[in-house]
């Protein structure tokens, strides 16, 4: 289990890190959301103990990343796709990442195969696609066999190909009973992997719910065309409900079936009655309103 | 600390820093030495026997410079993340690259020497006997240059800067600073290393230690760097 007590990172006079705390359970694939500089990357390389808390402590099982006895065989990272040195091959790469935590090199091709790399494993990284530096990250992750995988931003550079082979392989993951921690911009992809989200703004936690409870939360919206927009607009004011009217479309937070009963009540035509379901980003914005960014 | 051993010779390895490395100084300790015999005739006293050997001190500088690249490419290019991931106790990481960059300091050293010798010894009768003082000091002061050069790219992070920091005070700093400091010029850096290669005993009179006091004040040179770079890496976020 990953415990966040109370973590706290300043650099100079900026707090990356505010008093944050949540624990992330076995088993699961948990998202960690929050616009950029919201101290996604500084907590995750807190917790792997590269880089030093100011106060407030960051554990795995208990233990900081550095008490951890074969830290890779607990935990597979995948950080910053540009890691690498330019003229080493990533099968080399790996083999000394082998060689470090006293893993045979055999592993290193499983791996490279496995991320589907087994041919341009033998070439320098300088010449790797930013896609291709991802898969290796993942495969670097993946070379003690970790019971816990954290990755930041892993989806940066994957085609929509790239993508679903790692939602899958995450997926794939989580279903034997092993933990994913993962940041990420991309909240469509969380909110189709994720059980729950961690959401921080500002280095404070904002929200730690399960998705489903967290769409819950978001008022969907009602979306309306319809040539008397105008006037529907005036009516549903009349009831007393918020809408916003461009050209023949009328959008609100009210639901679709009591817009529907204002418009026949006053006669009014619609084309089109849509309610939209509340997703992931919107409980996002809501949560994290006046920092959009991502 | 084995594993972490072997992983930094893998890292030496599939790069070919190491080979260029050698090259250049094969290249300069052969032009260096094919120069001395093609002008000299034949050496004629214990001292210029010595002069000879110390051609193969050219060995120290290259070695400090792969010291500061076993570290400092690490930071540079980022990979030491990944090896911070793998082996989390620094100051480990940091002993494992100063061990490996002293050994191949004196693999380089062994590469310096051989050359020196297998070309001056026909040559112009180099006299080893006369000259095995300079051989062991260029040993020495190239295992405490490469452990030194691990701890300079410890501190800089970044190879770039290290190496140009060495350059600048080999080649200006501790000159400018010899100006000023008349006697005490002998216990900076560079004269430190130059006294362990010199195979003499030093004198009042002389800007320099003795041959095995400068190989001492080498190693503490090094041990010295090494602190600082493992004081300085434990503390940095990465």
């Amino acid at each position: 289990m990953i415990e966040v007590v109370d973590l706290r990172k300043r650099y100079r006079s900026a707090a990356a890190v505010n008093g944050l705390s949540f624990r992330v359970a076995d088993g699961r694939i948990t998202g960690f959301l929050g616009p950029n500089g919201a101290g996604k990357t500084t907590t995750l390389r807190i917790l792997l103990g590269l880089v030093h808390a100011t106060s407030g402590r960051a554990t795995i099982d208990g233990r900081t990343y550095r008490e951890l006895a074969d830290p890779i065989r607990h935990v597979g990272a995948v950080l910053e796709a540009s890691d690498y040195h330019p003229k080493r091959s990533g099968r080399s790469h790996l083999r000394a990442l082998c060689t470090a935590a006293g893993l045979p090199w055999t592993r290193a091709d499983e791996l490279l195969q496995f991320v589907g790399m087994e041919s341009a494993g033998r070439r320098a990284v300088g010449g790797y696609s930013l896609g291709m530096r991802q898969r290796l990250s993942v495969a670097a992750a993946l070379l003690g066999d970790p019971q816990l995988l954290v990755l930041d931003e892993p989806a940066n550079g994957l085609d929509p190909e790239g993508i679903r082979w790692l939602r899958d392989l995450l997926r794939a993951f989580a279903a034997g009973g092993k933990t994913v921690f993962i940041s990420s911009h991309v909240l469509a992809e969380i909110e189709q992997m994720a059980d729950e989200v961690v959401i921080i703004h500002r280095g404070r936690l904002v929200a730690h719910e399960n998705v489903g409870e967290l769409r819950t939360r978001t008022v969907g919206a009602t979306r309306v065309r319809s040539p008397d927009a105008a006037r529907l607009g005036a009516a549903l004011a009349g009831e007393g409900i918020e809408a916003s009217v461009d050209g023949d479309r009328l959008s609100t937070a009210a639901a679709a079936a009591r817009v529907g009963e204002v418009a026949a009540a006053n006669g009014i035509v619609l084309h089109e009655l849509t309610a939209e379901a509340p997703s992931l980003e919107e409980a996002f914005l809501e949560l994290t309103a006046g920092e959009t960014a991502l | 600390m084995n594993r972490l051993l072997r992983a930094e010779l893998v890292k030496l390895r599939t790069v070919r820093s190491l080979l260029w490395v050698t090259l250049a100084m094969v290249a300069l300790v052969g032009i260096s030495v094919i120069s001395v015999v093609a002008s000299a005739g034949s050496i004629e006293s214990a001292a210029d026997d010595r002069s000879v050997a110390r051609i193969s001190a050219i060995a120290v500088v290259f070695a400090l410079m792969l010291g500061i690249i076993v570290m400092g490419a690490e930071g540079t290019y980022g990979t030491i993340t990944q090896t911070f991931l793998v082996a989390p106790l620094r100051e480990r990481v940091l002993a494992a690259k100063a061990i490996v960059a002293a050994v191949v300091g004196v693999a380089l050293a062994v590469v310096a020497e051989a050359l020196t010798v297998v070309v001056a010894r026909p040559g112009v009768s180099l006299n080893l006997h006369n000259s095995r003082y300079v051989l062991i000091g260029v040993f020495i002061a190239s295992a405490a240059a490469g452990a030194l050069g691990v701890g300079l790219g410890a501190i800089y992070h970044r190879q770039g800067p290290a190496i140009i920091t060495a350059f600048v005070w080999l080649l200006i700093v501790e000159n400018v600073l010899s100006i000023g400091l008349r006697n005490g010029v002998k216990y900076l850096p560079a004269h430190v290393f130059a006294a362990s290669v010199a195979g003499t005993r030093g004198s009042t009179e002389s800007d320099l230690l003795g041959a095995w006091p400068g190989a001492a004040g080498a190693v503490l040179y090094a041990v010295g760097f090494l602190a600082l770079g493992a004081a300085l890496l434990s503390r940095r976020d990465v």
